[in-house]
């Protein structure tokens, strides 16, 4: 049973903003932050800079999640400090697990998702954005997806490689993010597109 | 993805819906399916499509709520529009219309084949083109499904033809601003789904085509651009 306690998966989250906060039934002024939880740890988002009932927060950040099967939930709360220093609490919103793992998204599929935050006594008070992404694991192999149905030609684009994402190869994810410099060369993904 | 309802009706009965007139006379679906289909198949490189019926009871008496519509146990693609035709009228002799319009298992079945595109690596975008009359008997199971696909790249059309009521359809087009909440509380990601009913086409200048279209760039760039994917040979930013 050591083995299964240790087996843990790195999240990597963004909470981006929540949009029709609320506190007492009225629109929020404060300055929120939102607190993520999983499994007894906790990260806390920077507060936002403007404050009011649609926060924007845009704060990345990993956690660790076990994968043996205690943890059901990730919680995401919204939360803001009084000038007297007291935290207070506007809401909260249980993600299942099995919304960014297993089911539709494949692991390192970017999952951009919303939930509806509710209050202490359950009453509906805002909707929440985050984005989960599962760390690829290199140690284990990917299952491949099941295939219980045939596979679909149906692309809406002209043949397979009419697009690319951004970040397929880790030279063009390198040019776009590792500082802005101008990098000229070949892309990796040309290479692919014609298959002859 | 085209997915079709067996549920309303005779199509030996010339008050149905689902009338096969001896004449060669369209149906409403058959219409659907030409007009929405000649459009839709040019953005699809071999042609083919996935078509699947709901509330229809097979030959070995069970009731399917996403059956192979060209009636093969295993392979549901149809080729070109005279494909979904061929495959619609085939049904209709084949299959008894049985039972309750159900969207959650086709909208499923979509997003399954949406999300196993994703492990690709080929990044494709899905349409699924839904054609009814209507009443669905499974309206919280088919906002819980859409919302779990609204993260997928997928969109779903939905042609309404007859007279029913179609109050639902507008609540699962979340023309209002509000985006479709399951039972969980997830909210949907984006919105994904246009609907039209035929008869608003018929009465007014408007093509069915792009009264159908007109949200599906706008679905489609609201995927792309939230996870930056470009278009192949445009300029890397």
């Amino acid at each position: 049973m050591s083995y299964s306690a240790t087996m843990k998966r790195s999240l990597e989250i963004e909470v981006i903003s929540a949009e029709g906060l609320k506190a007492d039934r009225k629109p929020l002024k404060r300055k929120t932050y939102s607190v993520v939880s999983i499994d007894q740890k906790y990260f806390a988002s920077k507060p936002d800079d403007l404050g009011g009932s649609c926060p924007v927060w845009k704060h990345k950040f990993d956690m660790e999640m076990p994968i043996n099967g205690t943890v059901g939930f990730i919680t995401v709360e919204v939360r803001y400090r009084t000038s007297g220093g007291a935290e207070k609490h506007v809401g909260y919103a249980k993600i299942p697990v099995t919304d960014f793992m297993g089911g539709f998204a494949p692991q390192g599929h970017l999952n951009f998702l919303s939930y509806r935050l509710r209050d202490e006594y359950g009453d509906k008070c805002g909707v929440v954005n985050v984005s989960i992404m599962v760390k690829p694991d290199r140690s284990i192999p990917v299952p491949l997806p099941s295939s219980s149905f045939a596979p679909c030609s149906s692309q809406a684009a002209a043949n397979n490689h009419m697009w690319r994402p951004r970040t397929s190869s880790s030279m063009a994810s390198t040019a776009v993010y590792g500082g802005g410099r101008v990098v000229t060369g070949v892309p990796v993904w040309c290479a692919y597109q014609r298959p002859a | 993805m085209v997915c079709l309802p067996a549920s309303n009706g005779d199509p030996r009965n010339p008050s149905s819906l689902q009338y096969i007139d001896p004449s060669g006379r369209s149906n409403s679906y058959q219409q659907a399916i030409m007009e929405v289909g000649e459009v839709i198949q040019f953005y699809d490189s071999d042609k083919r499509f996935p078509a699947w019926g709901f509330g229809g009871r097979t030959s070995d008496g069970s009731v399917s709520h996403a059956l192979n519509l060209n009636g093969a146990s295993y392979g549901d693609e149809v080729v070109v529009v005279e494909g979904i035709m061929a495959a619609y009228a085939s049904s209709l002799r084949n299959v008894a219309l049985a039972g309750p319009t159900l969207f959650s298992h086709v909208v499923d079945k979509a997003a399954h084949t949406a999300s196993q595109s994703l492990s690709q690596n080929s990044p494709k975008y899905y349409v699924l083109l839904i054609i009814t009359d209507g009443v669905l008997i499974d309206m919280a199971g088919t906002v819980d499904a859409l919302v779990r696909a609204s993260d997928l790249p997928l969109s779903v059309l939905i042609v309404g033809v007859g007279n029913t009521d179609f109050r639902q359809m507008e609540i699962l087009d979340a023309d209002n601003g509000r985006r479709l909440e399951s039972s969980t509380g997830r909210i949907a990601t984006r919105d994904i789904v246009q609907f039209v009913p035929m008869k608003d086409i018929h009465s007014g200048q408007v093509s069915v085509v792009q009264a159908l279209l007109e949200e599906l760039p706008g679905q489609f760039l609201s995927y792309v651009r939230s996870r930056n994917i470009n278009p192949v040979g445009a300029p890397a930013i």
